[in-house]
């Protein structure tokens, strides 16, 4: 199964779970909708009769209109898994109240009509959940490699369902098929809350962070400027548009014939199951077979003639022979058409726009073009058959009509297409992930090659990228030029993309690049040859064993992937051994220091991409290296092995002056993995405060919900200085992992500290400056009147930034508790210089927050602000009653030891101090600025006494 | 000796560090050292590799480019400050006139320093950009 899944669809082992999964999926959604739509089809033609269609499909436009707008609403709100659950319960609960009405014999037109249109909106909204789903199941290159097999289930879903309608409508009734479409969706839901937690969760708050980055830029243009922008988008637009005009007539004439030949509200179940079925294997054969092979054969332009030309000839056969096989065979031509050739060449006459456009197109395509155009082929119904009378076979002239049309936007289009793709290369504009160029189309080719050949670097390696997963023969000659080109990254890449051409094409050149001056370059040319020759284990084995280091080094690099990545591999080769070996040639025998240190370098990276336990110590050693440059190193290679033999030596890193960064990312590595030790490191009393701070701001770097609750366990003992780390880290998890659980009632409980604190060092403020004395009170012999004021204000000033930071960190738990945009833009304004802005921010607290928490964050926001209105909370002390001594004895008793060494120095100027025992104790203090101060006030009053 | 304090009290006169707070002041002066130098002593000379700025707590530092005098850095005064910044070699050379105390900010000190508190680079910016706008405010005044 999994060499399978490998061989045909390209799925790799990790990806298989999900990949199956969301075949289930999309494979149940298709299947119920090739269900309901018969079933939809045979109620409608029985009960309101072929003349209510075009009332219908105008109908169908408005709803989607308004329920397409309300979904976008719903989804800038709910979260995806919660919103496509609430959709498919709502679907289940409608089809079933169908059922009911139905199973009760009640016909009546309203249930026919809110029955076609729930239908059709159905469809369109299941498939496109779907999607939105499987965007955040799979990345863009996952996606570029699976979405194929995922769609084959779609095909397949859509055969199952139309046969099993058109097997089961004549035997259990039609309506009755409505419980099948029940039952799958049920699945469908089941399998979406696993999904969910498969991995779409993680994706989808990650990318939900990059969302809330880019929306701003997003938001600021008009999406139905763009087609006015571009030409090449409105020839989209008109295509499409036309096409949907075209299809509704289409369905039309195939209904009203239909319904003409077929009475019985069961058969005709049963037959348009069996049509629309035969439409899904029709499509798949062209979509297999034909496809490929008229894009390129044709080109982009003339394959999408195909489908007008054959809805052409279809309407001029039902014009001739207007009789039930022609109905079907323009049905069939139109339906296959659509899927296969047409929407290939949809899709790739759309790659060269740059992604973000063709995102906000795609909404004005889906929603408006859609709408309107199937909204005006309602009403051309109307036109022509109320009021000129035309019978279902003459609408085939008006479709003569409008293929013409459909054909001149085609002509239209092709300079603008080729333009298109010109500029997009020369701005760097199209997505290569998530597209899939057509690497034959002649302008492609054209396009390609010509910048391939040129000379800018940049574009260079940005064509590159499109051809990583290809292996077409036209572009050998070009890469074959590039191996020798003078930039690495470009070497590089080509020898990234020939990997996966046929084996030895491209040797003689890659064999020369073994000795290339880049490393990267050496390596994945050696990889190339282990690949590319039948003895290419030989020639690894000789290369680790060549006499030249850097020839020796890059194969030993390239023995190191594959170990990690081939279990093969490592049966045939034992990279231990050649590892000994090659420390033994080269690294024992080195007596020059420059050289052992570039050896080392080399060596922590073999052992990071090696990730074999048998080589642990010799880095754990290098860990330990006196030259910091190889200590960093050994630290990125520790992160990569990931092993928790390496925890203890990282987590002393972060007490490392310079490196200390790279520990942090190091760890931030292991991911869930470190969370344990590193909690278990933090209960100890004997670690370093920069230890202490650095695993603190590890954690804030891993999106875990116990990352949060070690946070928040070791903010209700921190000092200031590590609480102010805590709530950044915990305001940075927040931000970056938004699905994360935040305790209310503990961020109010912190708040209420916070604000406390706020207050008690507004009081000391206020005190010291109402109070302080300007000029020393009583002059001492280690007095000077300059120092004396300066110490003052140095205090003062810190007072003043604390009450900042207090501010800011209250800020930073209250974007815990409410939303984190809000409140940073609350204080942004709050701080900022307009008082427009300012009042919006307070008006916008009052009706957001409320009780006692709402008067303590207004009263402090009125003292920031400078406010008349400013007074201390009741249940606050104003501290009338203290004096300025008072004050600075408070100080002291501050876990804010910065604010404790202002205080001692303003004490040592003054040169009393009761009691003593107060700085006495200080002085055995684990702060060094405090000790230092204590020392010193202590030196000096007891020098002055 | 001098304390945290006490070397704050003098690193807040350096006017690069005029946004920056205290507490981050204090930061700084944890990685400063206290250097004594005797008169006639060149602290760095003219086309040095640029590794630290100083501080003068006292005595004092004759600042000359080719015997020419650029200035005299008493007590408070600082000197070699672009050397936190740039790779250029020193301009000036920087010889001790009278037995002096130097605060020394070692450039890959500072610089690790700035990587674990972004608050830091923060004021440093802020401040730079200031010098900016003031360079740019004051030449387009100076233009006619």
């Amino acid at each position: 199964m999994n060499r399978l899944l490998l061989k045909f669809f390209n799925i790799q082992r990790d990806e298989r779970g999900n990949a199956l999964i969301m075949f289930a999926y999309i494979f149940l959604v298709i299947a119920s909708i090739l269900i309901v739509k018969p079933v939809r089809n045979a109620l409608f033609l029985t009960h309101a009769g072929v003349e209510q269609l075009p009332y219908v499909f105008i109908l169908v436009a408005c709803f989607a209109v308004g329920i397409t707008y309300l979904q976008a609403q719903v989804a800038t709100r709910i979260r995806l898994n919660r919103h496509i659950l609430f959709f498919l319960s709502i679907s289940i609960g409608l089809f079933f109240t169908f059922w009911i009405i139905f199973q009760k014999g009640d016909y009546s037109p309203w249930a026919i009509y809110l029955f076609y249109i729930w239908v059709a909106l159905f469809s369109v909204i299941a498939t496109s959940n779907f999607w939105l789903l499987a965007n955040y199941v799979f990345d863009a290159r996952q996606a570029k490699r699976l979405f194929g097999f995922i769609g084959a289930g779609a095909i397949a879903g859509g055969i199952f369902g139309g046969y099993l309608t058109n097997l089961l409508a004549n035997w259990i009734g039609s309506i009755n098929m409505l419980l099948f479409c029940v039952l799958f969706l049920g699945i469908c839901a089941i399998i979406v809350v696993r999904i969910w937690e498969r991995g779409a969760r993680a994706n989808y708050s990650e990318r939900l962070v990059l969302s809330k980055k880019v929306s701003a830029i997003e938001r600021s243009t008009n999406p139905f400027q763009i087609f006015f922008r571009s030409r090449h988008l409105a020839y989209i637009a008109g295509i499409i548009g036309v096409g949907v005009i075209v299809a509704n007539l289409v369905d039309y004439q195939f209904n009203a014939i239909v319904s003409q030949s077929i009475l019985d509200e069961d058969k005709l179940t049963a037959f348009f199951g069996f049509w629309l079925s035969n439409l899904s294997i029709l499509s798949l054969a062209i979509q297999i077979f034909l496809t490929g092979r008229i894009t390129k054969t044709f080109g982009v332009i003339a394959s999408l003639i195909f489908l007008p030309l054959g809805i052409f000839l279809g309407a001029g056969c039902v014009l001739v022979l207007p009789a039930l096989w022609s109905a079907v065979f323009i049905k069939v031509t139109e339906g296959s058409f659509k899927q296969s050739i047409n929407r290939a060449s949809l899709e790739l006459l759309a790659l060269p726009i740059p992604s973000d456009i063709k995102t906000q197109s795609k909404t004005v395509i889906d929603v408006f073009i859609d709408s309107l155009a199937t909204g005006i082929g309602g009403i051309l119904l109307v036109v022509v058959i109320r009021f000129l009378g035309f019978s279902a076979q003459e609408i085939g002239l008006l479709i003569f009509v409008l293929v013409a049309l459909w054909i001149y936007f085609i002509r239209l289009i092709k300079p603008e297409y080729v333009d298109a793709f010109r500029q997009a290369i020369k701005k760097r504009s199209v997505a290569f992930e998530d597209q899939t160029i057509n690497l034959d189309d002649a302008a492609v080719f054209e396009s390609l090659s010509a910048v391939l050949l040129g000379d800018n670097e940049k574009q260079i390696l940005y064509v590159l990228r499109f051809l990583e997963n290809s292996t077409n023969p036209k572009y050998v000659p070009i890469l074959k030029k590039l191996l020798s080109h003078t930039s690495d990254e470009i070497r590089l890449q080509v020898l990234k993309i020939i990997q996966r051409f046929e084996k030895d094409q491209f040797l003689p050149e890659v064999q020369s690049l073994i000795g290339d001056a880049n490393r990267d370059v050496q390596v994945m040319a050696i990889r190339y040859i282990y690949h590319a020759t039948v003895d290419g284990e030989e020639q690894l084995l000789s290369l680790i064993q060549n006499s030249d280091f850097r020839v020796c080094t890059a194969a030993m690099l390239c023995a190191a992937q594959l170990n990690r990545e081939d279990s093969q591999f490592r049966k045939k080769i034992d990279v231990q051994q050649a590892f000994d070996r090659f420390v033994h040639s080269f690294y024992e025998n080195e007596e020059n220091p420059d050289k052992r240190r570039l050896m080392k370098l080399n060596l922590a990276d073999i052992i990071g991409i090696a990730k074999d336990p048998g080589l642990y110590p010799f880095l754990q050693d290098l860990l330990k290296d006196k030259a910091l440059d190889v200590v960093e190193v050994a630290i990125a290679n520790a992160g990569l092995t990931q092993d928790p033999v390496f925890i203890p030596d990282l987590v002393n890193h972060l007490n490392t002056t310079h490196v200390r960064y790279y520990a942090r990312s190091a760890l931030s590595r292991y991911g869930k993995n470190a969370i344990e030790p590193l909690r278990a490191i933090l209960t100890r009393q004997d670690i370093h405060p920069r230890i202490r701070r650095g695993i603190l701001r590890t954690l804030s770097s891993i999106g875990e919900q116990s990352s949060v609750e070690s946070l928040f366990d070791h903010l209700e003992r921190a000092d200031f200085n590590l609480r102010s780390v805590i709530v950044h880290s915990l305001s940075k998890l927040r931000s970056k992992f938004p699905l994360l659980r935040f305790e209310r009632k503990r961020i109010e409980n912190l708040i209420d500290v916070e604000v406390s604190r706020y207050f008690d060092n507004l009081t000391v403020l206020t005190v010291l400056r109402t109070q302080c004395p300007l000029k020393i009170p009583e002059p001492h012999i280690h007095s000077s009147e300059a120092q004396y004021t300066k110490v003052r204000e140095l205090l003062l000033a810190t007072l003043e930034e604390r009450l900042r930071d207090s501010l800011e960190m209250i800020f930073d738990l209250l974007g815990l508790r409410y939303s984190q945009r809000d409140m940073s833009n609350v204080l942004q304004a709050i701080e900022g210089p307009y008082a427009t802005q300012k009042a919006n921010a307070l008006e916008f607290l009052e009706n957001t927050m409320s009780g006692r928490l709402k008067d303590d964050i207004m009263a402090i926001l009125d003292y920031s602000m400078g406010r008349e209105t400013f007074f201390f909370p009741e249940s606050m002390d104003s501290g009338k009653q203290l004096t300025y001594v008072d004050a600075l004895r408070s100080l002291l008793d501050q876990d804010d030891y910065w604010i404790v060494g202002c205080a001692l120095h303003l004490i040592a100027e003054l040169g009393r101090f009761e009691p003593l025992w107060m700085i006495e104790n200080l002085r055995r203090h684990h702060d060094d600025v405090v000790r230092e101060s204590a020392d010193y006030v202590y030196a000096r009053i007891i020098e002055d006494a | 000796m001098f304390t945290t304090v006490e070397k704050v009290l003098f690193l807040q006169d350096v006017d690069i560090f005029e946004q920056t707070s205290t507490e981050d002041i204090a930061r700084i002066a944890a990685i400063t050292d206290v250097i004594s130098f005797k008169t006639d002593m060149d602290i760095f000379h003219e086309g040095d590799v640029p590794d630290s700025m100083y501080v003068v707590l006292d005595g004092k530092v004759r600042i000359h480019k080719d015997n020419q005098l650029v200035m005299i850095a008493g007590a408070k005064d600082f000197f070699g400050t672009w050397a936190l910044f740039d790779d250029e070699p020193r301009i000036v050379t920087a010889t001790v006139i009278e037995e002096c105390h130097v605060l020394r900010l070692d450039r890959s000190d500072f610089y690790d320093l700035l990587a674990d508190h972004t608050g830091i680079t923060q004021s440093l910016l802020k401040n730079l950009s200031q010098r900016l706008r003031r360079l740019i405010a004051s030449v387009s005044v100076d233009r006619p």
